[in-house]
C-alpha cells in the first residue's frame, strides 16, 4: 500500500480533532488480549498501553535468543519511568501516544494503529521513516526511543547482545521510587 | 555531628540560621560552599535532588538515570528537538559527567572581557584556581592503558586527517576502567564534587539539606533577608508538605545552567533584570554510530581520553560560515542508549544490535553561535520553559559536525556509519557524503542531547544587558550571588566544569568580602 499522507494543514486539523473522536471510539475498542499481559499501569490508559504493545511487537526482537517476557516487562518499566516525571513530561508522553493511535487514518488506513495487522504496522513505521513532519518525527522517535531503552535496559536482553553488563557485576540497588512503584503496581 | 539531611530527616516545618545559604550543590555550589567552609564561614547547601552515595549506585542505565539525572534525561527544549541533560542529585551532573577538566581557553576569557565587560576573571585570575583545583581533583592526562578501542581510534584518524587533537585533561583517581562515568562511579574515582568539595565542606563545619527544593525568595529594600523551601519526598519525587525558612547573610544561587536563571524569574526578577533567562547556550551535541569490523566495547574503560580541538572555534569567510565551531570526542554508551538511537525496526535493529560490541562512534558538541543563544521562562504556572530555536548558523555548524564525525569515522576503518537518529540515515562511505547536503535539522530528526547549559544570568555591567555583576552579585542586591554555569555569557567552547569550579573561587572571595561587611544578627 502507498497512499500519500494527508498535507499537512489536513493533518493538523485531524489532529485536533481526533480527542474527540477517540473518546467516542475507545469505548468499544480495547484489544482483550491486554490483560492477559498482566502490566499495572499507572500512567498509561489501556489505550495508550495497547499503542506500546503493539508497537513493541514490530520493533522488539524476534529472535529466541530474547526472552519473551522482555516484552512485558520493558512496557511496565516504561510506565515506571514516566510516573516519576514532572506532569507536563507526562502529559506530552500520552497526548502523544493518543495521536499515534489515530496516525494511520492520515496515512490513508481505515484502521487505528493497535488496529493494524502486523505487516500493515511495519509497512506504516517504515513509511514513518521518511516523514519530514517534525510532528510526527517527534512523536514517533519518543515513543520508539523509550521502548528501545527499557527494552535494552533490561538485564535480560543483555546475553543474546553480549553486553557483560555492570562491571564487576555490581549487584542491583533499588531506589525508594522503584520501591515504591514497585508496592503500588504490586497492590493495584 | 549530624550534617546531612534528607527527606526521612525533614519530617516538621524548621527555621534552619547560616551564614551562607547556597542553592545547588554542583561544581558550582559544591565548590564555592567548599572554599566558604574552609574560612570557617557557616554554610549550608540546599539540593533540589536526593543525597546518593557510591554505595547507592548499581551502575545500570535506567536505575542510576532514576537516581542522578533531572526528569531521568527526558525533559528537552519547547520544540522536543534537543534532551535536557542536567544533574538532579547531591553533586549535581559532576556525578555524571565524564570527568573532562579542561582549563578555559584564553581567547574565551578575553571574549568575555572585551565584548560583555567582565573583570577580574583572566587567565591570571584564574590559573592559581586551576593549580589548586588540579591537586584537589587529581587532574591528570590519561597513560595508554586508559585508552579504549574508540579513543585509540579516534586518536589514530585525527592524526591522519591532520586534525589537532590532545589527551582531555582526566579528573581522575584509581580508575578501575569500568566505564560507567554516565552512571556515577562506583569505586568513587572520578573526583565528582560528591567525593570532592561536598565532603570538603562538610568536614569544615557545612552542613547539606537534600530533598529541598528553594522556593521564594524573600526581599527587603535590595536585601535577601530570608528564603522559603519545600522538601521533597523522594519516593513520590513530590514535595512532602514540610517547610522550611533560612535566615542568612548571604545567599548564593547555584542551581546550574537550566535552573539558576528559572528560580529567579519565578521571584519575579524580570522586570528589574531584562537580561534574566536570556543568552542560554547548550551545546546541542548529535552522535555518530559506526559499525567496525572488531570488537570496539565503547562501555568500557574511559570516555573520552583524546579529544579533538582542531575546530573548536568557528571559521568564517568574511562573514560567512565556512566551518568548525565545535569539539568532537570518541563517545561511551550503554546498549540501551545505542539501542534508542540506531536506526531499523524488528530484524534490521535486532541485527545491529547483536553487533553492538562492533559498534563505536563519536560524539561532538557545538559552540552556539552567540547571535543565536537560546532563552528560558516561565509560564504562569511557574514551569520552565527551555526555547533554542536553531537558526541558520545553529544547523550549518551541526551539519559540520556530524560530516566531520563520518569523516573521522571512516577515516578510522568503520564499514558504516549511522546518524544518532531513529530514522535510517546510512552511509556505505565517504562517497555517501553527499547525502549530507539536503539533510535538514528539525524536531525529531536526529537525537541530540544538551549536556552543557549556561548562561540565562550573564555577568557584565550593564544592568540591561546583565544579570550579575564581575563579582557574581545580582545587580541591585547586596547579598544575593550566583556561582554557576549560568553567568557565563556564551558557551565556554570546551567542557564547562572546570570553568564553573574556577569561576567559584572569584564568587567565593567576595562573598567572604559581603560577609566582612556584615554585621550578622545570628553571630
Amino acid at each position: 500500500m502507498h497512499i500519500q499522507p494527508l498535507p499537512r494543514r489536513r493533518f493538523l486539523k485531524f489532529l485536533s480533532l481526533a480527542p474527540a473522536s477517540m473518546s467516542i471510539l475507545s469505548v468499544n475498542l480495547r484489544a482483550d488480549d491486554l490483560n492477559s499481559l498482566g502490566i499495572n499501569c499507572q500512567i498509561f490508559n489501556s489505550s495508550q498501553l495497547d499503542v506500546f504493545i503493539r508497537y513493541g511487537q514490530i520493533l522488539f526482537p524476534s529472535d529466541e535468543t530474547f526472552p519473551r517476557k522482555i516484552d512485558r516487562e520493558a512496557i511496565q518499566r516504561i510506565d515506571e519511568e514516566i510516573f516519576f516525571v514532572k506532569p507536563k513530561i507526562q502529559k506530552d508522553i500520552k497526548l502523544a501516544l493518543d495521536l499515534f493511535e489515530y496516525l494511520p487514518i492520515t496515512y490513508g488506513y481505515f484502521s487505528r494503529f493497535s488496529k493494524l495487522e502486523v505487516n500493515q504496522r511495519l509497512e506504516f513505521l517504515t513509511e514513518l521513516e521518511k516523514t519530514k513532519s517534525s510532528t510526527v518525527s517527534l512523536m514517533n522517535q519518543g515513543i520508539r526511543a523509550l521502548l528501545l531503552s527499557c527494552y535494552y535496559g533490561h538485564e535480560d536482553s543483555w546475553q543474546a547482545i553480549d553486553y557483560s553488563g555492570p562491571f564487576a557485576g555490581i549487584p542491583e540497588k533499588l531506589s525508594a521510587q522503584r520501591q515504591t512503584y514497585k508496592i503500588l503496581t504490586e497492590n493495584k | 555531628m549530624k550534617n546531612i539531611f534528607e527527606y526521612t530527616d525533614l519530617l516538621n516545618d524548621q527555621v534552619i540560621n547560616a551564614q551562607v545559604c547556597i542553592i545547588g550543590s554542583g561544581c558550582g555550589g559544591a565548590t564555592t560552599a567548599a572554599l566558604l567552609a574552609k574560612q570557617a564561614i557557616d554554610v549550608i547547601i540546599l539540593e533540589q535532588g536526593g543525597y546518593y552515595p557510591s554505595k547507592t549506585f548499581d551502575n545500570r542505565e535506567l536505575n542510576m538515570a532514576g537516581k542522578i539525572s533531572a526528569q531521568r534525561n527526558f525533559e528537552s527544549t519547547e520544540d522536543g528537538a534537543i534532551n535536557l541533560l542536567h544533574g538532579n542529585n547531591v553533586g549535581g551532573a559532576s556525578v555524571h559527567y565524564w570527568a573532562d577538566s579542561y582549563r578555559t581557553p584564553q581567547d574565551r576569557l578575553e571574549l568575555w572581557a572585551s565584548e560583555y565587560g567582565i573583570k577580574d576573571h583572566d587567565i591570571n585570575d584564574l590559573t592559581p584556581a586551576w593549580d589548586e583545583l588540579d591537586k584537589t581533583l587529581h587532574v591528570h592526562e590519561a597513560s595508554e592503558d586508559f585508552y579504549n578501542p574508540m579513543n585509540k581510534l579516534v586518536r589514530s584518524a585525527s592524526k591522519k586527517l591532520k586534525w589537532h587533537g590532545k589527551p582531555v585533561p582526566q579528573a581522575r583517581k584509581f580508575c578501575q576502567k569500568s566505564g560507567h562515568c554516565m552512571q556515577g562511579c562506583v569505586f568513587d574515582a572520578k573526583q565528582s564534587q560528591l567525593i570532592t568539595h561536598i565532603p570538603n565542606m562538610l568536614s569544615n563545619g557545612g552542613r547539606l539539606y537534600a530533598d529541598v527544593k528553594a522556593k521564594k525568595l524573600i526581599v527587603k529594600e535590595g536585601t535577601v533577608v530570608g528564603l522559603e523551601a519545600a522538601v521533597i519526598d523522594r519516593r513520590i519525587n513530590q514535595e512532602s508538605g514540610v517547610k522550611l525558612t533560612i535566615n542568612a547573610d548571604v545567599f548564593v544561587v547555584a542551581a546550574g545552567g537550566f535552573s539558576s536563571s528559572a528560580f529567579l524569574l519565578n521571584n519575579g526578577f524580570k522586570s528589574k533584570l531584562p537580561a534574566l533567562g536570556e543568552g542560554v547556550a547548550m551545546n546541542p551535541s548529535p552522535m555518530v554510530h559506526a559499525l567496525y569490523s572488531h570488537d570496539i566495547t565503547q562501555w568500557r574503560n574511559i570516555p573520552a581520553a583524546y579529544g579533538i580541538d582542531e575546530f573548536r572555534l568557528a571559521r568564517y569567510d568574511k562573514d560567512t560560515y565556512r566551518e568548525g565551531g565545535f569539539m568532537l570526542m570518541p563517545n561511551q554508551l550503554h546498549p540501551a542508549m545505542i539501542a534508542s538511537s540506531l536506526p531499523g525496526i524488528g530484524r534490521e535493529h535486532q541485527e545491529l544490535m547483536k553487533n553492538v560490541n562492533k559498534i563505536g562512534g563519536t560524539i561532538g558538541w557545538i559552540d552556539d553561535p552567540f547571535d543565536e543563544l537560546g532563552t528560558i521562562s516561565v509560564d504562569k504556572n511557574g514551569k520552565r520553559i527551555v526555547s533554542y530555536p536553531m537558526k541558520f548558523k545553529t544547523q550549518a555548524m551541526l551539519k559540520d559536525l556530524i560530516r566531520k564525525q563520518i569523516e573521522l569515522n571512516f577515516s578510522a576503518g568503520a564499514e558504516r556509519v549511522y546518524l544518532g537518529s531513529s530514522k535510517p540515515f546510512i552511509f556505505e562511505s565517504m562517497k555517501d557524503i553527499n547525502k549530507l547536503d539536503d539533510f535538514d535539522i528539525y524536531p525529531g530528526q536526529l537525537i541530540m542531547g544538551a549536556p552543557h547549559p549556561s548562561g540565562g544570568c550573564r555577568m557584565g555591567e550593564n544592568k540591561k544587558t546583565s544579570v550579575v555583576d564581575s563579582t557574581h552579585r545580582v545587580h541591585g542586591f547586596d547579598n544575593l550571588f550566583v556561582s554557576d554555569s549560568s553567568v557565563f555569557p556564551t558557551g565556554v567552547s570546551v567542557d564547562p566544569s572546570y570553568t564553573i569550579m574556577a569561576f567559584s573561587y572569584v564568587a567565593s572571595r567576595n562573598i567572604q568580602d559581603q560577609l566582612k561587611n556584615t554585621r550578622s544578627p545570628l553571630y
